[in-house]
C-alpha cells in the first residue's frame, strides 16, 4: 500500500514537525537542503570545514525560527536567505579587514573570456574560494545574490565605495585566477 | 602602467623629433604669389603720428575733477550690479543646493549605469558564468555530517544551554536587586548584634578581673574628687544625687571610674545608670559585678557606630541603647552564678532586654540536583518498575521571614529535570514501506519549584547559624520536550521515506505525551507536590550579607506521576546561595 501525499502537504507537515522539534523531520529537512545550501556556504568560505560550520549554524537558525516561515512562500528561498545571512555574520565575525593593492592584480589578456567560459562550476567555485573574504563576500552578494552595493555596505558594515572597489578587485582577481588555470599567457 | 606611458612618450618624441620633410617647389610658388598681392609699401609711422595728435587734442578738454571720479565709480557699480551673469549663477547655485539630496539618487543610478556600461566583455561573461554555474551549485549529500548536525541540535536545544541563559539573567537581576536594597534600606538588628558582640569583646579585654576589682574596692573605698569630676564632665552621671552608700561603691581604679550595677536597680535599666542622672533616693544598692567605665563605653560606641552610619546620618539612640543594654546584661549574666542571690537573679531576668529578631531577607541560590526518577510498571511495554538517575543544575530566589529562631521560607526556583527513561527500542514497519527503529531517548522537563518551608535555628550566633528545614513545595511543569529518535533501518526504494516514517504507528504513539503548562497543557497534569527536609548552615559575612549551604531532600508525593511514563522524583539538592536583609530590626 503506497501512501502519496501532495508536495505542499508534505512540506507543511515537515515544517510543522520541525517546529515541534521532531528529530526525524529535522533530519529530512537537513538531507533535502544539504546539497543546495552547502553550495551556497561553500561560496562564502575558503574551505569545506568553514562551509560546514556555516551550514550547521544556518540550520540551527532554521530549526529555531521555522515557526516564522510563511507556508505559501518558497522554503528553499527562505532557508537560502538564512544561510546567506549566516555567512554574512560569519564574515563579520572572522574577517580581518585589509586592503589589497590592485596593482598586484593580474593583467588580463583578451583571451581570458574564453577561459572563463570554459571553466566548470567546480573551477569557478575554487577560484571564488581563493579570493580574500572581503572580495569573496562582496562578489557573492553582488553577482550571485543580486544585492546592491548599498545593501552590501549595510550588511557588511562597509561603505558603498568600498563595496564597489572590492567588486572590481574581486572580478580582476577572479579572471586572473581562472586564466591562470588555463595558462592563457598571463603577464604580471 | 606609468612606466609604459613614459616609454610610449619617449618613442613618440623620438619619432617626431627627427622628422625631416623634403622641400616642395610648388609650395614656394604659392607663397610668392601671396607676397606679391600684399601691400608691403605702406608707411605706418604717418598714421600713428596723426592718431597721437587727435588723442592729445581731445584729452586737453577733459576736466578730471574728483567729483567726476566718484560718479564714474557709482556708474561702474551700477553696471556691475545689473550684469545678468551674476543672477544666473546665483540662481543656478541655489537650485543646485536645494536639489542636492534629490539629485544624489539619480546620480547613484547614473553611477550604477555607468559602471554597468563600463563592464568589459570579460566582466559580463564572468558575472553571468559565475551566476549561472554557482547559483544552483549543489554538493552531494554527506550522511556523516548529520551526526555533527545532530550534536549541534542537541547542544543548542538542550535545557542546560537554556539554563545557562536563564541563570545569567537571573543572577544579574538578583545582584542588582540586592545591591539596590543594600544601599537604600536602613540598618537592622543584625548590625546591632554585631556591634554588641564587638563591644563585649573589646570591653571585656579592658575590664579588670573580678578579684582585682574586689581588691580595688577594698583598697580605695571612696572615689577621689578628681575622678568624680571627670565623670561629671562627661555628663552621664550626676554624682551629686548619689547617696553616700553609692559613693562608696565608686572606686577609682587607675584613671577609670568603675560603676557597679546591682539587682535592686529596679526603676532604671543599667543603661540609665550610665546615661541619665541617677535617682537613688531609695535604698539602691549597687554591688560589684563587672567593672566598666563611662569613658570606655562612650569611646567604643563612637568608634563602632562611626563605621556603621553615613556622615550625615544621626546616630540612632535606639541602637545605642540596645548596644549598651546588651553588654551590661551579658556582664551581669556572667556574674550571676558567683555572686547574685536568687532574688537578684529574678530581677536580672525581669529587667533583661530581650532582643527580638524580625527580619525579611531576600536570597538567591544555585543548586546541584541529583535525582532518582521512579517509573512504575509500564503496561504498554510491559516493563517492571525501575529507577533512572539524572543530575542537573537549578537555581532560584527565596524570601525568608524570620521571627527569632523561626523562619518561614518561600520563593521560586527553576529546577529542570532531564533523564533517559528506562525502556528499550522498538522496531516497526513493513517491507512495503520501511523498517523504522524508534526510541524515547530523553525526557526534558522545565520545572518551577515553589517551596513553603519552616526553618528553625538551632544555633543562632551573630556569625554562624545552624538550622533545620522542613516543608512542602508546589512544582509546576512549564515546558516538556521528548527526544524521540527515529531511524530508518530498511526502506523500500519505491516508497517515500518521509511517508514511511510518519505513517508507522508505534507503542509510543499510544502513550500520552503531555504538554507543559506554557505549551497549552492543563494545570492538574503538570503539577505535583513534594515534601522536603534538610539542614543548613549560614555564615554572615557582613551585617547584611550571609552565605548559606543546605542539603535538602525532596520526595514527591505518590500517585502523581509526570510524563508518558508517570514518573515521580526523589531529589537531593545541594544549595549554595547568598542572602541579604531587606527589612528587619
Amino acid at each position: 500500500m503506497d501512501i502519496v501525499l501532495p508536495i505542499e502537504n508534505e512540506e507543511s507537515k515537515l515544517v510543522q514537525a520541525c517546529a515541534n522539534k521532531e528529530r526525524w523531520a529535522q533530519k529530512v529537512l537537513y538531507e533535502t537542503y544539504y546539497g543546495k545550501m552547502m553550495g551556497v556556504t561553500l561560496r562564502y568560505s575558503n574551505n569545506s570545514e568553514d562551509a560546514l560550520d556555516i551550514l550547521h549554524e544556518g540550520f540551527i537558525k532554521v530549526f529555531k525560527h521555522i515557526g516564522r516561515y510563511q507556508p505559501n512562500t518558497s522554503l528553499n528561498a527562505w532557508i537560502r536567505r538564512i544561510m546567506v545571512n549566516t555567512a554574512i555574520d560569519y564574515y563579520r565575525k572572522n574577517v580581518r579587514r585589509r586592503t589589497e593593492d590592485i596593482d598586484t592584480a593580474f593583467d588580463i589578456s583578451s583571451k581570458d573570456a574564453d577561459a572563463i567560459s570554459q571553466a566548470t562550476e567546480q573551477e569557478i567555485l575554487e577560484a571564488v574560494q581563493e579570493l580574500s573574504p572581503a572580495y569573496r563576500t562582496v562578489f557573492n552578494l553582488y553577482v550571485i545574490e543580486g544585492f546592491s552595493h548599498k545593501e552590501i555596505g549595510q550588511a557588511l558594515g562597509i561603505t558603498e565605495s568600498t563595496s564597489r572597489s572590492n567588486l572590481v578587485k574581486a572580478r580582476t582577481k577572479l579572471k586572473g585566477k581562472l586564466s591562470a588555470r588555463f595558462d592563457y599567457g598571463i603577464r604580471k | 602602467m606609468e612606466y609604459g606611458n613614459k616609454k610610449f612618450d619617449d618613442k613618440i618624441r623620438e619619432a617626431l623629433g627627427s622628422t625631416d620633410v623634403p622641400f616642395n617647389a610648388s609650395h614656394w610658388q604659392d607663397f610668392e604669389q601671396k607676397l606679391d598681392a600684399a601691400d608691403l609699401t605702406t608707411d605706418d609711422s604717418v598714421d600713428e603720428a596723426t592718431f597721437d595728435a587727435n588723442v592729445a587734442s581731445n584729452l586737453v578738454n577733459i576736466d578730471a575733477s574728483a567729483a567726476d571720479w566718484d560718479s564714474f565709480v557709482e556708474k561702474l557699480d551700477d553696471a556691475e550690479s545689473q550684469d545678468p551673469f551674476d543672477a544666473i549663477i546665483a540662481a543656478g547655485l541655489t537650485s543646485a543646493a536645494a536639489n542636492a539630496a534629490a539629485d544624489w539618487g539619480s546620480f547613484e543610478e547614473m553611477l550604477d549605469a555607468a559602471e554597468a556600461a563600463d563592464l568589459t566583455t570579460d566582466d559580463n561573461i564572468l558575472d553571468q558564468k559565475a551566476q549561472q554555474k554557482l547559483e544552483d551549485y549543489e554538493v552531494p549529500y554527506a550522511p556523516e555530517n548529520w551526526s555533527l548536525m545532530r550534536e549541534r541540535i542537541r547542544e543548542e536545544f538542550s535545557l542546560r544551554r537554556k539554563l545557562i541563559r536563564y541563570r545569567v539573567a537571573e543572577i544579574s537581576v538578583m545582584i542588582l536587586a540586592i545591591f539596590t536594597l543594600f544601599n537604600y534600606l536602613p540598618k537592622n538588628e543584625l548590625g546591632n548584634l554585631m556591634i554588641i558582640e564587638q563591644v563585649k569583646e573589646r570591653i571585656k579585654q579592658k575590664v579588670s578581673p573580678q578579684k582585682t576589682q574586689e581588691a580595688a574596692l577594698q583598697s580605695a573605698p571612696i572615689a577621689s574628687a578628681k575622678k568624680i569630676n571627670k565623670a561629671e564632665t562627661n555628663g552621664d552621671i550626676s554624682l551629686d544625687v548619689l547617696s553616700q552608700e553609692i559613693k562608696t561603691n565608686y572606686v577609682a581604679t587607675g584613671d577609670a571610674i568603675s560603676i557597679y550595677a546591682g539587682p535592686k536597680v529596679k526603676t532604671f535599666s543599667p543603661l540609665s545608670v550610665l546615661e541619665t542622672p541617677l535617682d537613688v533616693s531609695d535604698n539602691v544598692k549597687l554591688k560589684a559585678s563587672v567593672a566598666i567605665t563611662v569613658e570606655e563605653i562612650e569611646e567604643e560606641k563612637k568608634g563602632l557606630f562611626a563605621w556603621m552610619r553615613k556622615d550625615d546620618e544621626p546616630e540612632s539612640e535606639i541602637n545605642k541603647d540596645k548596644t549598651i543594654k546588651s553588654f551590661l546584661l551579658e556582664a551581669l549574666e556572667s556574674k550571676k552564678t558567683e555572686e547574685l542571690s536568687s532574688n537578684e537573679e529574678e530581677v536580672l531576668q525581669a529587667s533583661k532586654v530581650k532582643l527580638e529578631h524580625k527580619n525579611v531577607r531576600l536570597g538567591m541560590f544555585t543548586s546541584a540536583d541529583l535525582y532518582g526518577v521512579y517509573a512504575p510498571y509500564d503496561r504498554f511495554f510491559n516493563y517492571s518498575p525501575g529507577t533512572a538517575y539524572g543530575a542537573n543544575m537549578g537555581g532560584g530566589i527565596l524570601l525568608d521571614f524570620q521571627k527569632n529562631r523561626l523562619h518561614i521560607v518561600t520563593g521560586g526556583a527553576y529546577m529542570p529535570k532531564y533523564y533517559q527513561p528506562s525502556h528499550g527500542d522498538e522496531v516497526v514497519g513493513s517491507f512495503e514501506t520501511a523498517y523504522v527503529r524508534e526510541d524515547l531517548e530523553e525526557i526534558k522537563l522545565d520545572i518551577v519549584h515553589i517551596p513553603l518551608d519552616f526553618r528553625y535555628d538551632f544555633v543562632q550566633g551573630t556569625k554562624w547559624r545552624f538550622y533545620g528545614v522542613a516543608g512542602a513545595a508546589f512544582n509546576i511543569v512549564l515546558e516538556t520536550a521528548y527526544d524521540i529518535e527515529k531511524e530508518i533501518l530498511v526502506v523500500n526504494k519505491d516508497a517515500d521515506a518521509t511517508v514511511a516514517i510518519t505513517s508507522e504507528s508505534t507503542i509510543l504513539d499510544r502513550k500520552r505525551f503531555q504538554e507543559g503548562l506554557t505549551e497549552g497543557g492543563g494545570l492538574p497534569e503538570n503539577t505535583f507536590l513534594t515534601a522536603q527536609l534538610g539542614l543548613g548552615v549560614e555564615r554572615f559575612v557582613t551585617q547584611r550579607w550571609s552565605i548559606f549551604f543546605e542539603p535538602i531532600y525532596q520526595q514527591q508525593f505518590s500517585g502523581m506521576g509526570i510524563g508518558p511514563n508517570e514518573n515521580s522524583f526523589r531529589t537531593v539538592s545541594l544549595r549554595l546561595g547568598a542572602k541579604a536583609t531587606m527589612f528587619g530590626k
